[in-house]
């Protein structure tokens, strides 16, 4: 009974934290990161790409450091390609899940998108076609994920330079379909989000207001670039003015439970990293 | 019973046993000497090792870690990394490349500026550096001392010499008796022989022993390792990233990590380039490990 009480007030004294001072804010976790990570004492929870440690020998001791001092980790895996044809293989999921276990996660999370087919990996995550056949095996997967797993699903839209010429829907349709079937929750990668509209030429605030936010557990963002008309999503450029508008956009519609920045190469000097931390915690 | 009325294969084993104990118990003794001095030293009245650890500078962990050698190493591959000076490994020189009167200098530690000072104007060599660096570090080789965590030199070659003399002393009169006696009746010795000879190359062990940090001082050494996990993985993947502070602490610990280009290498290279001809090998470079981690199967970019 006392236990009962004590986590009540915990979950509640987390919940109010949420509300009163905004989103928790995480970084990605790299090893180039590991030590500007560890002295910023306002990151609250790292995201690590579950497929980086094959075993739980792999992890390294900073990332155990990190969890004792209270950081949240959470795995996010980039394999498990949820939108392919074929059946999610189960010593993926099974991995995702150890890694959860073995962080005591509050959930893991991967990407709406597929990455191989007929064993041909394609080493990028590309777009499912949107039909409602596409959409029924995407659920498939995902239902079939969720079985293997003892926290909660998390997914993530992606970026694309091209989409497929016989869509039958768009893409928020497409997600918001996919995680109410599937009773998942969002990761909203705001940044793709804004690559999409400007490389495909939809109105991002519109997206945004169609989504389920009720269902937003987290938000990615990262910078990318410009080139030959295109935004690409390098997660090794700074972070663009237009995301950063379009996460306070997504701020004044909707709560936000965490925002984390991603940075994968060429690593800028650590006050640049400090302001971004700050630009996407203040927009 | 007398060793000496022992004869032929028995005797072998019989000195092999005495050396081996010997060997053993002059390591025993060397460990004695090294904590007896450290008690008479510590005057910090800590002994908890985390505390020290966090207790400790760049370049006191330097020299913790690797005696003068590494703090030398620490500064050059630090200011290097920093564009502050400029090493050339091939013709042994360090040549400054930071503006005289640069307001960076006064941000370095005294160890650096020491450096940064002697390379001034043309440039210096590596080994005359060191000898620079080693002057300047007297500070902390006392502050260390007198926390009980290495000997000072004197104390040190105590700790080397006198067990391994022992040693030795204990390894000869064992065997050459046998071998004199051995020569005067014809009987055969070279059995004898070879295995005094081995029982005097495992002095070296007891030698090459390092007879300068403390028990105490290696577990503050393992306690800043431990607590810098994360500075270790940078240092690793992207050392350009850290700061001066940062730079000179990864360096003193963990040495050079990141092999091709690093400049704390190319210090460690020239100098014992310089060496060769002085025969001083001495050590102080970090190592690297690999690892069956990392790098996951397929997927990739664009979420």
């Amino acid at each position: 009974m006392v236990a009962v009480v004590v986590a009540n007030m915990l979950t509640s004294e987390r919940t109010n934290r949420k509300t009163s001072l905004g989103p928790q804010l995480g970084i990605g976790f790299r090893p180039e990161l590991a030590r500007f990570i560890e002295q910023q004492e306002n990151i609250e929870f790292v995201e690590i790409v579950a497929d980086d440690f094959k075993h739980v020998e792999c992890i390294p001791q900073a990332l155990r450091d990190l969890q004792k001092r209270g950081v949240t980790i959470i795995p996010h895996s980039l394999t498990l390609s949820v939108g392919g044809a074929e059946r999610v293989a189960p010593e993926r999921i099974k991995h995702l899940n150890s890694l959860a276990q073995y962080f005591d996660s509050p959930f893991v999370s991967d990407h709406i998108a597929f990455v191989r087919a007929g064993n041909i990996e394609s080493g990028h995550l590309l777009p499912v076609r949107r039909s409602e056949a596409n959409l029924a095996v995407v659920c498939e997967n995902i239902e079939s994920v969720k079985a293997g797993l003892t926290v909660p699903f998390v997914l993530e839209n992606i970026a694309c330079t091209f989409d497929w010429p016989d869509n039958e829907m768009d893409e928020v349709t497409f997600v918001k379909a996919i995680v109410e079937r599937t009773d998942t929750r969002l990761l909203l990668d705001v940044s793709n989000l804004f690559a999409n509209s400007y490389n495909l030429g939809f109105d991002a605030v519109d997206y945004l207001k169609r989504l389920p936010l009720e269902r937003l557990e987290y938000v990615h963002m990262a910078g990318g670039m410009f080139k030959n008309g295109l935004y690409h999503d390098s997660h090794c450029h700074s972070l663009k003015e237009q995301s950063l508008k379009l996460l306070a956009a997504l701020k004044s519609i909707s709560q936000v439970p965490r925002v984390m920045l991603e940075r994968d190469d060429s690593f800028p000097p650590m006050p640049e990293l400090v302001a971004e931390l700050e630009a996407i915690a203040n927009a | 019973m007398n060793p000496f009325e022992i004869h032929g294969p028995a005797y072998l084993v019989v000195y092999f046993a005495i050396c081996g104990t010997t060997l053993l118990a002059a390591d025993i003794y060397r460990r004695h000497l090294l904590r007896e001095a450290a008690k008479l030293n510590d005057r910090s009245g800590e002994s908890d090792a985390k505390v020290i650890a966090q207790s400790l500078e760049p370049y006191e962990a330097a020299y913790l870690a690797g005696g003068v050698e590494r703090v030398f190493l620490t500064a050059c591959g630090t200011l290097a990394r920093h564009k502050l000076i400029d090493i050339d490994s091939v013709r042994n020189r360090v040549t400054i490349t930071v503006p005289h009167g640069s307001g960076v200098y006064n941000q370095l530690e005294r160890v650096e500026q020491a450096l940064l000072n002697k390379v001034r104007g043309s440039g210096e060599s590596l080994s005359s550096c060191k000898a620079t660096v080693a002057v300047a570090t007297s500070g902390i080789k006392n502050k260390l001392a007198m926390s009980g965590l290495i000997v000072d030199v004197c104390q040190s070659t105590t700790a080397q010499i006198l067990p391994a003399a022992v040693y030795v002393a204990v390894a000869l009169i064992f065997a050459v008796p046998k071998f004199i006696v051995a020569s005067q009746l014809h009987l055969p010795y070279s059995f004898l022989v070879c295995e005094m000879i081995l029982a005097l190359a495992a002095t070296a062990i007891l030698v090459k022993n390092e007879s300068f940090k403390t028990e105490k001082g290696h577990a503050v050494l393992k306690a800043m390792t431990d607590s810098n996990s994360a500075l270790r993985l940078t240092h690793a993947t992207n050392p350009a990233s850290l700061s001066l502070r940062d730079c000179a602490l990864a360096y003193g610990i963990f040495g050079a990590l990141a092999l091709a280009g690093d400049p704390f290498m190319a210090a460690h290279t020239g100098l014992h380039r310089a060496y060769a001809g002085s025969g001083d090998s001495g050590s102080g470079c970090g190592s690297s490990c690999g690892s069956s981690c990392g790098g996951g199967c397929g997927g990739g970019c664009g979420g």
